[in-house]
Formats: C-alpha cells, structure tokens, sequence
C-alpha cells in the first residue's frame, strides 16, 4: 500500500513540484495550503508523513500549531518543516515541537527524498521491530542507532532530528578526523551552507550538554570545520 | 586660564551671567543722573532761597521803621569798639550772676591793663538797657566810711540821643560797692553824689574780683556809652588805675537793633537746617535765627548701607555762628542792592551751604541785608535716599533677574542635556541607532522643536537603517521562495528527462539557481554575524594556538596560495570569541586571496607592544587609494574591477570584519605597505587582563 504524505504548504507552485516528485516515487500525496484544510482532514485520517510550511497564509505559526495536533494525534508519525528562514530553525529546535526534522526550502528535491525515505525506513524498524543486522555507532557514551535512526547518551535517548542524526554520524564514525562543513552537509543529505552547519552543531551540542554538563567531544578546528574528540 | 578668557568657549550659563553682569552698569549710569539731580537741587534750593530772602526782604523793606529805630553808628566814625545790644531773655533776675548771658558771653569784650581786666556785655529787655560786667581784681578796695580814702568803683558814661541835637546829653553814673548784693547807683547832682533810684544794680564778689549787673531805667537808649573801672589796689590810694572801654575823651558807640527786627526774625517759620541773617548795611549782624545743623543724617535704619552711602556725619564747621559782622562779595553785592545767590563749599568736606542774599531797600535806599542760608546736606540726604531706593530697587530688580535667567538657563541647559543624553543612549559609538529616540512631542519653543526635529530625524534615522540592515535579509527571505519554486521545477524535470544534452542544459539552470542561493545567502551575512554576536561571549583562549590551527587549515584547503604566519612578542592568552573572530580572519584572507599575487605568501602577523595587541594580514597586491580607506569598511560597498570582481561579491566582507572588530573592542584599519607593494589590514585591540576575565 502506496505510503500517504500530507503536504501542507500555501505555495501553489512548490507543493505542486514536491508532490509530482513524490507521486512519481510512488507516494499517495495530499496538498492542502491552509491550516483549516489540513487539521479538517486530519480528524478523518492521519497521513503516514507530513511535510509542513511554518508560516500558512496569514498565518504565520498555522505549521507549529499542525505540527502540536499530529503530535497529540501519534507520536510516531515523522513530521518534516520546511522554512524559508534559517532563523526559524532555532524558534522550531526552541519549540520542542517533537518535528523529525526540519530543513530549508532551498533543499533539492533528490534530499528531500532521500530523507523521506530514511523517515519511513525509521519507521519501519520501530513498528516491525524487524530482526535487522544490528548497525551501531558507539563512540565514548554514544550510540547510535543506524537502522532505527536513533540516538543516546549513557543510554539516555537524545531527541535529534534526522540531519543532526547523520551529521552527529559523520563526526562520530571517525572520531579525530576533521569533518569540513562541506563534507557535514554532504553526510546529511542537505545543502552546502557553511551557517546551517555551524548552527546544527550549536544544537546538537546544546542537546547533549542538557544530559551532560561538561560535554565538550564535538571540537570546532577553526577554518576547517569539526571533529569528534575523543575522551582521553 | 586660555578658556577663561575666551567667551566663545564658556558654556551657556557662564554666558548669560556675563551678560547678566551688564546690568551692574545701570547703578553706575544713575550715579552721573544723580549728581545732575543734585545740581538740579541746588539749583532749585538756591532759587528758592532767593525767592524766600526776597520775600523776607521786601516785608522788611515795608517796616523801614525798625532798621530806623536801630541805632546803627556809621562805621569808621569813632575809633572806639562797638557794643552791640543783645536781646535778653524775658526771665532775667538782677542777681550779679551771669548765667542769663551765657549765649553772648563770646561777644564779651575785655579791655585790659597788666594786672585788671573788664569784661563788658550789653543787653537789652522791655525797653531796658543792661550791663553785665565783669571785672578781675585781686585786689578790691571797699568804699569805707571810717577810712578816708580812694575805693574801687564803677563809672558809667553815655549819650542819650534826643530830637534836637541841643537835647543830646551825656550823663554819668556810678557804683561803688560796699558788700556783694544790691548796690545803689550814684548820678552827680550839683556837685554831690545822690542815689538814682531808677537804676538797679547788683554786685557779687569773685574770687578773682566782682560781677556786677546794672539795669537802665527804661526808655534810656544811650547812643554811645562808656565804663571805666576805678581802680584802687591800697588803702589810701591817692589815684584811680582805670580802665576805661574806650578812650579818654571817647565813647564806644552802640549798635543796638530794634527789638522789632528781632520779634520779626523770632517769628518766622523757617525750615530745618535755615538760618537767617538780618544784616545792617554796614554788616553787623542785627539778628540771626535758627541753626545750620541737620537733627539727624541717618539714610537707612540698616547699619550696612548707612555706612556704604552716607559719610560719617560731620558737625558742619559754622564759621559764621558767633559772628557779629559778615562780610563777602554777596553781602557786598546785596549792600549795593543786588540780590545773589550763591553754594559756599567747604574744602575736604562734601559738605556746603546755599546762601542768598538780599537787599532790604526802601526809596532806593539800602537799609541792610537779608541772608538766608540752608545746609546743602538736606538736598545730599535726599540724593543719597533716591540713591538707596535706587540701590534698593536695582538690587531687588537684579537679583530677581539673576534668579530668573538662571532657573530659565538652567533649565535650558538640563533640557538640551536631556536631549544629548537621551541620543546619547541611542546611539552607539559607532553612530549606529540601537532603538528608535523616545522623546515626548511637545509644542512649546524652540527647544521643544529641537526635540521635535531630532525625534523625526532620529525616527528617520533609525527606520532608514533599520530598513537598510534587514533589507538583504528579508530580500534573502522573499526571493528564497521563488527560488525554492525554481529549484524544485528543475529538480521535477531533471528526474523525469533522460535526455543527456537536457539534462546538462538544466544541469546548468539548476547551476545558476544554486548560484543565485549563494548571493542571497551573502546578502543575510551581516544580519546572520549580528545574531550571532547577541549570544556570542569573549572567552580565555590560546590565540598563539588558535591562529596556528587557523593558519594551517587555510593552507591545506587553498594549497595554491601560501601562508605565513608571524608571531612576535605576543601573550599567550587572548579574550575573544573564538567562532567570531574566526569568521573575521576568514573574512580577511578570503579578501587577501582575492587580491594577493600568487607567487608571494599571505601573511599573518601578530605582535604586542604592551597591552596593545595588533594582528595583521598582509598581501601583495595592488594598494588602496586613501579616499577608500574607510569606504571599504561599509555597508554594500565593495571596490573591485572586473577581474578581480567573482561576480558574487556583495561588499559585506569587510563590513563583517568591522563588526567583529567593533564587538571585541577592536579598531580595524586599512594601510598600503610602504614600498605600495600590497595592503595591510590591521585589527588593533587593547588586551584585557584575562586573568581578572576568567
């Protein structure tokens, strides 16, 4: 059964490209351009993923308030926000709206896929709990999951979305080497901005400092970029 | 001492009190407007004076009678002194005691011998006349009847005046006293001494002699008199040693006024400080009335300004008071029947005296002269009053402006503070608006429109570069949009083509999209490095190690330039933050890359001198005219040629340089190198003491 995608973004033009895209993977997408529509529909049915705008119309919050009814509605259903402004990542990562992930709109086509892809894989491993090759990354207290998407510290889980999962993977892999900016938003499937990088950084090491005060792995090689150092 | 003396430089209050200060002039202009006032007085004083003594004079002139039954002897006609006639007063005791001539006792004249003297006093009551004499004897012989002998006494001798010059008499009297109290007056009556009992003696004996006084039986006017004291010293003395007031074979004339002339003097209401003189024609004086002295000089009640405005009263000298002749070129004039008038100035006094003087004429004939004098202190006293009031008035006036001017100058100056503080809180060092000016519209003066002004221009201000700083950013935000649109129709087509020469075609639209993301991506730069600057802090780092891990990144990412860095004398530790301050090298040598020759090395120098920390990045390179020095620091202002121009380049690198600059307190400047082989780009900054920061 074709996987249903609930797009709610008040640009015709956009939604209609994403959607064509999607259909064409073979996706059963819906669009709906206001809040109204999206929440209407939702009472019948929940979709299997939801990309949503942030800023609807008039209303430029209508996304956050979708975003906290899906999630009151499932808590496993992945939730992707589309921004037009970098400095909405930080208000979405304040919110702690539980969103899977959240990336610009100058995102390509071929990224969003890949990350719609990984979503539903995600998903899949949770709800099947399939008896998957076990694919971990455990570096000092970390560990991640690779086939659930996952993450934890000293066992806690770490609430990441999933650009900071394969960011905090492309750092984690090879602890000491020097990751460039470049190099993290190739492993994140996003695109190449050197201030995207630095502030999912900031946020991932913002996330685990909360478990750990004096948590400071993830180094800033100045001109260069960043690596995992290791604990002495 | 240079500030103090040039005005331009005072602030505003020291200006309006210097202006303020001008208005000291004013006392000083009405002290010249007062001495013409007391001219004016004087003026006044002297013709009213006149006005008065002519008045006088005229009602004198209608009583011609009185200066005719004043016996007035031509001057120069007799060698013997003159003896004026005084007024007595009414309650005169024939006693021998002196004490109701004391106001005329200096006009007592002495005639004197070696070891005597006569002291001779006239008077004159109801038609009497009296004699007080005195005489000093050591040696008093008393008439005795046992002893057959010479005695002390008196002998009077005078000349009554009748109508026909056949009636003209003279008579004798004569005293001889026995013991002090009445003593009976002798005339010579057929060769033997009888009593007269219409004269009225009195003796008193003296340590040093006798006094005696005589009263006239009235109606006895004698026109000349003469005393002569008999003089013994030894019993049984065969001479008299007289003394007589005259000569031997002369007789003092006497001047004696008319009590009518006196009555008429006594009666007249004359002001303060007036005096009058009523004189015959040949200047003696007749009668004189009143006193030249002022009751009291006080100008204030308070001690201070009586001693600022009013000299310490002195008694005014009266050199006239006692006189019993006047003499001056006014009295002269007035003898010859002209009137005059005239301020008698004393000298090393301030003090003066108007007089005028008069003719008192009848038929053209002159019969004497009226003086009037009044102490010109009363008009001083006026003057200094209207100076206090004045000074009162002025002060009052003064300080109630210095008052006012400085609360309104005060409050002008509070209120163009209030203006410079409040902008001052808007605006940052670098004359950027943090919040839009906060002042209160207010319809008022000038000031007020100040207000006014800046709150608009201000509001302007702050709006235009508010507007400016977010335009890139909310540009970047409108034309993401599209472009997203853009890209996602490209990306749409290019999954569905298989077409190879297609898919290179938009392959090269989806190129320029990424390119054109890129721009809008720049053009949010100084906005991004802004927010970033809100939550960034300075922090402890080892810069020497810092600058290394910079260095050496920048050479293994871009190996087709060479770096060299150069440290010198540099502490180990550094405030900064770390993320900022890397963006701004970035920023620096991505500049210096664009413009250095490749053959020669970036370089990257850092040195000390004292706390002074200055970091440099230098290339060789084409220079930069001074004109631009600063330019380049700006906003959206980029200074390249189309070579060197990627095409991409916005002109807000080397703004972003400036503000990380400005966040760490660092200035940041531009120079050409001194061969003008290359520019240097200097970041100067005074370290902190991170000890005391960590």
């Amino acid at each position: 059964m074709a996987k249903r995608i609930a797009l709610v973004e008040d640009e015709k033009a956009i939604s209609e490209n994403y959607a064509s895209s999607l259909r064409k993977q073979g996706y059963e997408v819906y669009i709906y351009d206001c809040k109204q529509d999206a929440l209407n529909a939702f009472e019948t049915r929940l979709p299997d993923l939801a990309i949503l705008d942030v800023g609807l119309g008039d209303e430029p919050e209508g996304g956050f308030e979708i975003c906290r009814f899906l999630r009151a509605k499932s808590s496993s259903l992945p939730i992707i926000f589309l921004t037009a402004l970098d400095s909405e990542l930080d208000t979405i990562s304040g919110l702690r709206l539980g969103a899977d992930d959240y990336l610009t709109k100058d995102i390509s086509l071929t990224q969003i896929l890949a990350r719609i892809a990984a979503l539903f894989r995600r998903i899949n491993a949770l709800e099947k709990g399939l008896q998957q090759e076990e694919a971990f990354v455990e570096v000092d207290a970390l560990k991640l999951d690779l086939n659930r998407f996952t993450a934890s510290w000293r066992n806690a889980p770490l609430d990441i979305t999933l650009t900071e999962f394969w960011i905090l993977n492309a750092l984690a892999k090879n602890p000491g080497h020097v990751k460039t900016r470049e190099q993290l938003m190739e492993a994140a499937k996003a695109v190449v901005d050197d201030s995207t990088v630095t502030s999912h950084i900031k946020r991932l090491r913002k996330k685990i400092i909360a478990l750990e005060k004096d948590f400071e792995q993830i180094e800033t090689v100045y001109g260069m970029g960043y690596r995992w150092k290791p604990r002495d | 001492m240079i500030k103090l003396f040039s005005p331009s430089s005072w602030n505003l209050k020291s200006k309006f009190l210097s202006i303020l200060l001008l208005i000291l002039l004013i006392p000083l202009a009405s002290i010249g407007l007062l001495k013409e006032i007391e001219n004016a007085l004087f003026e006044q004083l002297k013709s009213s004076l006149l006005l008065s003594s002519k008045m006088l004079a005229e009602q004198l002139s209608q009583n011609e009678k009185w200066f005719y039954d004043s016996l007035l002897p031509e001057k120069n006609k007799s060698s013997s002194k003159e003896l004026f006639v005084f007024p007595l007063n009414e309650n005169f005791e024939l006693d021998g005691y002196f004490e109701e001539w004391v106001d005329f006792e200096k006009h007592r004249q002495y005639f004197n011998t070696k070891n005597h003297s006569m002291g001779l006093l006239l008077g004159n009551l109801e038609r009497h006349l009296f004699l007080s004499i005195q005489i000093n004897d050591p040696h008093l012989i008393y008439k005795n009847a046992q002893v057959q002998g010479l005695a002390d006494g008196l002998q009077i001798d005078f000349e009554t005046l009748g109508l026909k010059p056949k009636d003209t008499q003279i008579q004798s009297i004569y005293l001889s006293p026995t013991i002090s109290g009445n003593v009976s007056v002798l005339v010579k009556n057929n060769h033997a001494m009888k009593i007269d009992w219409r004269y009225k003696a009195s003796w008193i004996a003296t340590n040093n002699g006798y006094s005696i006084e005589i009263k006239f039986p009235s109606g006895i006017k004698p026109q000349l008199l003469k005393v002569t004291h008999k003089n013994v010293d030894r019993e049984r003395q065969k001479n008299y040693q007289s003394i007589n007031s005259s000569g031997r074979y002369a007789m003092n004339p006497l001047v004696w006024p008319s009590q009518k002339i006196i009555n008429f003097s006594k009666h007249l209401a004359l002001k303060k400080a007036q005096r009058i003189w009523i004189l015959d024609r040949q200047g003696r004086v007749l009668t004189s009335q009143g006193k030249l002295g002022l009751s009291s000089t006080k100008v204030s009640s308070n001690p201070i300004l009586q001693w600022l405005l009013a000299a310490p009263a002195k008694a005014l000298i009266d050199r006239r008071a006692n006189a019993l002749h006047l003499d001056s070129v006014q009295i002269y004039r007035a003898q010859r029947g002209q009137a005059s008038t005239f301020v008698e100035r004393y000298k090393n006094s301030d003090q003066a005296v108007a007089i005028a003087s008069y003719p008192i004429k009848n038929n053209g004939e002159v019969l004497g002269v009226l003086l009037l004098e009044e102490n010109v202190a009363k008009v001083q006293l006026l003057q200094k009053k209207a100076l206090l009031n004045m000074f009162a008035v002025a002060l009052a006036i003064f300080l109630l402006v210095i008052f006012l001017v400085y609360w309104y100058v005060s409050r002008m100056v509070s209120r163009i503070q209030h203006l410079k503080s409040s902008i001052d809180q808007v605006v940052d060092q670098q004359g950027r608006m943090k919040e839009p000016l906060q002042i209160e519209d207010l319809q008022g003066d000038e000031i007020d429109d100040l207000y006014a002004a800046f709150y608009q221009m201000g509001s302007r201000l702050y709006d235009y570069n508010d507007h400016l700083e977010k335009l890139a950013s909310r540009l970047s935000h409108e034309l993401r949009t599209p472009i997203a649109i853009v890209r996602s129709s490209l990306d749409n087509l290019l999954i569905s083509c298989n077409d190879a020469e297609d898919r290179i075609i938009i392959q090269r639209a989806l190129d320029g999209n990424q390119r054109l993301g890129d721009i809008i991506n720049r053009m949010k730069q100084a906005s991004g490095v802004k927010d970033a600057m809100q939550t960034a802090s300075l922090e402890k780092v080892n810069f020497v190690q810092f600058l290394t891990q910079v260095i050496s990144s920048y050479q293994s990412s871009f190996k087709d330039y060479s770096f060299k860095l150069s440290i010198n004398q540099l502490d180990k530790s550094q405030n900064i933050a770390p993320d900022l301050f890397a963006e701004m090298l970035d920023k620096l040598i991505s500049n210096a890359m664009s413009f250095c020759d490749p053959s020669s090395p970036i370089v990257i120098s850092a040195e000390q001198k004292d706390k002074l920390v200055c970091l440099k990045v230098i290339n060789k390179g084409p220079t930069i005219d001074k004109k631009n020095r600063k330019r380049i620091f700006h906003s959206l202002v980029s200074i390249r040629n189309k070579q060197q121009s990627t095409g991409n380049n916005l002109g807000l690198g080397l703004y972003v340089v400036k503000l990380i600059a400005e966040f760490h307190q660092a200035k940041v400047k531009v120079e050409n190198l001194q061969d003008d082989s290359g520019v240097a780009f200097c970041i100067l900054w005074q370290q902190v003491d991170c000890n005391a920061k960590s």
